[in-house]
């Protein structure tokens, strides 16, 4: 709890890192997604990454 | 070896797809490192408090915010020169992820400025100039998206790319230049470090850990182009009978 407390600074600290979170999670999903899409579409089956 | 072989998207596109996982790896074990260094290791900042532990974020993608505008630049001359395919594609590829980590450098500095400086906001030279570069972003991609034919588009974004160029020093020098809310640079080639050696060290992996990032992501994202504007070109048909791509 203290750790997440940050000093009082808990809602800023993770507002921060919470958002880089999310931001990296929606680019790598919608990386690996159009990688899929074009691929079936291109007839290659979708095996990496 | 003859280097210039992989500026064929049909030679880099298995690369591509080879090194993407290695680098994706690399980027996750750097950033776990990292975090564990600027959380753990990294000692309470005595005037800042934790609220300074949001730099660890921060200062990474603010430098890759403007370094991937940078290597945009490099590949636009490429692809202007030389003519090149794969040059212009890796600009396109690039673009996306230098707009959210312009987003993410914006966003981090509003909330660490909030308790530090007591505001989210300021229209201080470097954040303006900083916005502004996500600005010039989507400006660049909505280019790309309004000229239908991609070699035409290479070509305008390329020229755009590089005039936008000129806002990269501006945001770099512009805590010399102008004296506004954000402060100078704690880090630099130059001078020692203004702060404990075990902050810049978490400060330096994150950084390399947002370079792999970009670097898989990119990877994936041109494989992705490349099988777009290159479909029904022989290569891919021969190399899917071989399934080997």
């Amino acid at each position: 709890m203290q750790f997440l407390d940050m000093g009082n600074y808990g809602f800023y600290v993770w507002a921060a890192y919470g958002v880089t979170a999310l931001v990296i999670a929606i680019e790598v999903a919608g990386v690996r997604l159009r990688w899929r899409a074009v691929a079936r579409a291109t007839g290659e089956e979708a095996d990496t990454p | 070896m003859n280097l210039y072989r992989f500026s064929a998207p049909a030679a880099f596109y298995p690369i591509a797809g080879a090194w993407a996982p290695w680098f994706a790896l690399g980027a996750a074990i750097l950033t776990v490192l990292g975090l564990y260094i600027g959380f753990v290791v990294a000692p309470t900042d005595f005037q800042q408090g934790q609220a300074y532990r949001i730099i660890f974020i921060h200062v990474p993608s603010a430098w890759m915010s403007m370094f991937i505008w940078l290597v945009m630049t490099f590949w636009s001359i490429l692809a202007l020169a030389l003519n090149t395919r794969l040059s212009a594609m890796m600009a396109q590829a690039l673009a996306p992820t230098g707009a959210w980590m312009t987003f993410i450098a914006l966003w981090t500095g509003a909330f660490w400025g909030r308790p530090t400086w007591g505001t989210y906001w300021a229209w201080d030279a470097r954040m303006t100039s900083e916005l502004i570069l996500l600005f010039l972003y989507f400006g660049l991609i909505a280019l790309r998206n309004a000229i239908d034919d991609p070699r035409r588009a290479d070509r305008a974004c390329a020229v755009f790319t590089i005039v936008g160029a000129v806002n990269i020093p501006i945001i770099y020098f512009s805590v010399q230049w102008w004296n506004t809310l954000h402060q100078g640079a704690s880090v630099s080639l130059t001078a020692a470090p203004s702060m404990a050696a075990t902050m810049v060290a978490g400060m330096l992996v994150m950084a390399l850990a947002a370079w792999l990032y970009t670097i898989a992501v990119v990877l994936v994202r041109v494989r992705t182009i490349i099988l777009e504007r290159e479909r029904g070109a022989a290569w891919i048909d021969a190399s899917l009978i071989a399934r080997r791509v």
